[in-house]
């Protein structure tokens, strides 16, 4: 499976997309398919600070609930609130509209802890077997 | 089934909720003879104050499941047994609930404890969809 190949990728399915000092945190189409039908999702709230893989928020599909955890630490300056009213955005979009939340970075070079689409596809491939 | 009300066993029926909490007299014959557990259960039936099975419409869309705390002005009234969204009820938010008597009455706000959070849900009377005729 092909990645997007301008975003990095966390162990824990998350992507981060980087413009200038601010990222945008979505979860890979892998992770969204493993979860099934997202009923919910419990984001952080604007102005909080998180901690690099800290605890970020949840994500629930039909099925169970999923502790989501940011990829990169910095302040929460955004949160898509289009998911409010449908969470599923996430199964349908998961690298564009259904991303979730933006930081501003506290620590760029934190993305160099990221893995590389060719990474993320190895950790997939390694998962499958 | 959730929608429907009816009950699954491990959720609204186990070895501690007895049919009669569950709201399944229909299926309790106490004129038919003895077996295993009449006594208990007409006397249950009869005293009336037990712990019963309660359908919840939820305000918000935060999911309820099992185990989660049921309260009513604070104090813990029960526990959800069951929860989904309800695809044949205008995908609300619905759950089951096992709460005391006293909480049980259809129209009765309560919430559910969600991750130190508390979400209204209201009492709702069981089947949450009914065919049409």
């Amino acid at each position: 499976m092909a990645q997007p190949q301008n975003l990095r990728y966390s162990k824990e399915h998350e992507w981060v997309k980087v413009e200038g000092d601010t990222a945008t945190i979505g979860i890979t189409s892998y992770a969204q398919d493993s979860l099934g039908d997202i009923v919910y999702v419990e984001l952080p709230k604007t102005g909080a600070t998180l901690a690099q893989f800290g605890n970020a928020g949840v994500i629930e599909s039909v099925k169970a609930v999923s502790d989501l955890f940011s990829p990169v630490g910095g302040e929460v300056i955004e949160t898509n609130s289009a998911l409010e009213r449908d969470p599923a955005l996430v199964n349908r979009e998961p690298f564009e509209g259904g991303w979730l939340f933006k930081v501003k970075l506290s620590n760029p070079s934190e993305t160099d802890h990221l893995l590389s689409p060719q990474s993320y596809d190895q950790l997939l491939a390694e998962d499958n077997h | 089934r959730l929608e429907a009300g009816m009950p699954l066993y491990g959720h609204e029926i186990t070895e501690e909720i007895t049919p009669v909490q569950a709201g399944q007299q229909w299926a309790l014959k106490f004129s038919k003879g003895d077996f295993t557990g009449k006594a208990a259960l007409q006397q249950q039936q009869e005293d009336d104050t037990y712990r019963r099975i309660v359908g919840l419409v939820m305000t918000g869309r935060v999911p309820a499941r099992e185990g989660y705390a049921v309260l009513q002005n604070d104090s813990i009234v029960g526990e959800v047994r069951s929860g989904s969204l309800g695809p044949s009820v205008q995908n609300q938010n619905i759950a089951t609930a096992l709460v005391d008597k006293d909480a049980s009455e259809a129209g009765t706000v309560l919430q559910i404890q969600v991750r130190g959070t508390k979400h209204d849900a209201t009492v709702t009377p069981l089947p949450f969809y009914k065919r049409a005729k």
